[in-house]
């Protein structure tokens, strides 16, 4: 965590961590990263903090590790752009030049966890964190990732996908949702995060309505089912010696709990300007909940062939929808970048990762990847052009 | 030392792992590591101690310096509060009391993380030491002249502290002032247990130059510095630095697995 500008003199990686981003879920990202940066050892790493603003310009400075500093974001920063000079990749800005080791987005939502971010980095060489540009693409697209890992053996609901052309006309999806899903259902979209809402039709006249709020948002919105008895299960996973290792599992609190928790957490008088604790966070989930061996196994065989299929690298966080009453067990999305980087999931697992320990694999599993060349990609019997 | 007051604690974390006592700094309380201690609490079982005089433990009847409250932490550990030898965390006034266990109980640590803390005296220039002189000996000379316990309270909070003012208060200004003055910088040569000192870029309390100083004179210790965090903040900002400082000790003392 330390600030110095020269990593490399104390043989320390430098690491630019990347967040902001022109995505709802900008905010969040910003705290994400620092508790990020806070916590990456600050033996081995040397954190340059790199702030995408909303028009996606990059910008570095010491200001950006304040975060009482940010309107939304804080003035006195540099504008940089990642580029590969003489010593390999660098931050570069009027009157600075810094070597950069490994980028570390922390960015929910699109322009950052949706591989835009991603594919601009790879595009310049520098080594980059978790998913590659192309699985962070599918990743974000529920209706995507759905058919891919129902491809791989794990259970989806099926769904009724309305794209913006279709809105002026809905009568046929309309009768596809009864046909085949039928009532009630629930309708959300396709590429946002879980910030913008998901709504609930219990009506076919309920429907349109829906689907004109998410398309205002969002270019695809996807109709399900609605999964009766519902509770979710969250897992995070990685490859870690040549296998997949999981992080602990999340059950997130039911509606009628969660506002239990927010009667609470207003009640004890909010947050006067700071943000919510862990401690009050942590009320909002239960880590490790008391389930069967055979749902464990379930969740964790699911998760494993979803996560290999979609994009095996860094540590995504899979949420899982279950019926509680028939143990029915579905895929619902994968997150590339989860809250937090999902720390406490880790911290909490059978084989515990400490925050700085988590950190470090991803970071370590970035250098050892980069997509970087430096030979001619054509084989020699597809050369038109003279070597 | 005189006979020692109960000592209130809670404890984190599984009960067959390796163990880890957190001491707090001055005028705080155990609260301040639960969030490290909750991070750990699968391969640490934390002792987390309200030092006789602060949280829900009552004061020593006698003041005390550093090396009573070690002889105390030491007796309780050895009478069962917690199987040795433990890793110490100490903040601030824990971590003057970790560097008395370190010299004093060394069979009782297998471990030492230092964060923020004080221990030996700030290197200060010639003009601040004139300019520290010079407002110690007018705090004097008014006090002298105080009328009564108004003034004087005044006083202590124009020219004190936080930490002193707060002293008063907590009946226990007999204690700060003996504490407050302690050198162990001969000691520091003599700490075998393998040490890592966590400090705040932004600590205007115990500033790094204090930790670069201990870290240098504690054979093999580990010097790391939190560019953003204060003498406060790095408890909270730098609490997974501090959880990993411990785990590597755990990891590393013999016959034990984290």
């Amino acid at each position: 965590m330390s600030g110095g500008e020269a990593g490399h003199a104390r043989g320390r990686l430098n690491v630019a961590v990347i967040f902001g981003g022109a995505s709802q879920e900008h905010d969040v990202s910003v705290v994400s990263a620092q508790q990020l940066m806070d916590a990456a050892d600050a033996r081995a790493i040397n954190v340059i903090p790199v702030y995408m603003d909303f028009e996606n310009r990059l910008f570095t400075g010491p200001r950006l590790r304040d975060v009482a500093a940010f309107r939304p974001r804080p003035g006195g920063l540099r504008e940089v752009r990642f580029a590969w000079g003489e010593e390999g990749p660098e931050l570069l800005g009027p009157g600075l030049r810094q070597p950069v080791d490994c980028a570390l987005p922390v960015m929910h939502g699109p322009f950052g966890e949706d591989g835009r971010i991603h594919g601009a980095l790879e595009l310049v060489g520098v080594p980059v964190t978790g998913f590659s540009a192309s699985a962070s693409a599918i990743a974000m697209r529920k209706d995507a990732t759905k058919t891919l890992v129902q491809s791989a053996g794990v259970r989806v609901l099926d769904h009724v996908a309305v794209t913006r052309q279709q809105r002026g006309a809905l009568g046929a999806a309309l009768d596809e949702v009864e046909a085949q899903l039928g009532l009630p259902v629930v309708v959300k979209p396709a590429n946002l995060g879980s910030s913008i809402g998901v709504g609930l039709a219990k009506a076919r006249a309920d429907i349109p309505a829906l689907v004109e709020y998410v398309l205002r948002q969002d270019d695809l919105a996807l109709i399900e089912p609605q999964v009766p008895d519902l509770v979710e299960y969250n897992i995070a996973m990685m490859w870690r010696d040549g296998e997949v290792v999981f992080s602990a599992i999340e059950q997130p609190k039911s509606g009628a709990e969660l506002l239990d928790f927010r009667e609470k957490y207003l009640s004890s008088g909010g947050t006067k300007g700071a943000l919510p604790s862990e401690g009050m966070l942590s009320l909002t989930r239960e880590i490790n909940p008391d389930l069967p061996g055979e749902l464990r196994a379930r969740i964790h065989d699911q998760a494993r062939r979803a996560f290999v299929i979609l994009g095996g690298r860094g540590a995504p966080r899979i949420d899982f929808m279950c019926n509680r009453a028939t143990g029915e067990l579905w895929f619902n999305e994968i997150n590339p970048i989860p809250g937090s980087y999902g720390f406490f999931l880790w911290e909490a697992a059978a084989a515990p990762l400490l925050y700085p320990e988590l950190i470090a694999h991803l970071v370590d599993e970035a250098m050892r990847g980069t997509v970087k060349r430096f030979d001619d990609p054509v084989p020699q019997d597809a050369w038109l052009l003279p070597r | 030392m005189t006979q020692s007051p109960a000592i209130q604690h809670i404890e984190i974390g599984a009960e067959d792992a390796p163990r880890v006592v957190f001491a707090h700094g001055w005028g705080r309380s155990h609260r301040d590591f639960i969030p490290a201690a909750e991070a750990l609490a699968p391969v640490a079982r934390s002792v987390l101690a309200d030092l006789p005089g602060f949280g829900a433990s009552p004061r020593p009847k006698a003041a005390w310096d550093t090396a009573d409250y070690a002889d105390a932490l030491a007796e309780a550990l050895r009478g069962g509060l917690m199987r040795g030898p433990v890793v110490w965390v100490g903040h601030s006034f824990g971590g003057r009391i970790g560097l008395r266990m370190a010299v004093r109980h060394p069979e009782l640590l297998s471990g030492l993380v230092l964060v923020a803390a004080a221990g030996i005296p700030r290197a200060q220039s010639v003009a601040a030491r004139l300019r520290g002189g010079w407002r110690s000996w007018r705090f004097r000379r008014l006090k002298a002249q105080a009328a009564d316990d108004g003034a004087l309270l005044a006083l202590e909070e124009r020219f004190g502290s936080a930490d002193y003012v707060q002293s008063r208060r907590d009946g226990l200004r007999d204690i700060f002032l003996k504490t407050i003055a302690e050198d162990q910088s001969a000691d520091l040569a003599r700490i075998a247990v393998p040490t890592t000192l966590i400090y705040g870029g932004r600590d205007t309390e115990t500033p790094p130059e204090i930790g670069h100083r201990m870290a240098h004179a504690i054979p093999g210790a580990e010097y790391v510095e939190l560019a953003p965090c204060d003498h406060i903040s790095v408890l909270d900002r730098g609490r997974h630095q501090i959880a990993l400082a411990v785990k590597e000790k755990l990891r590393a003392a013999p016959g034990k697995a984290a």
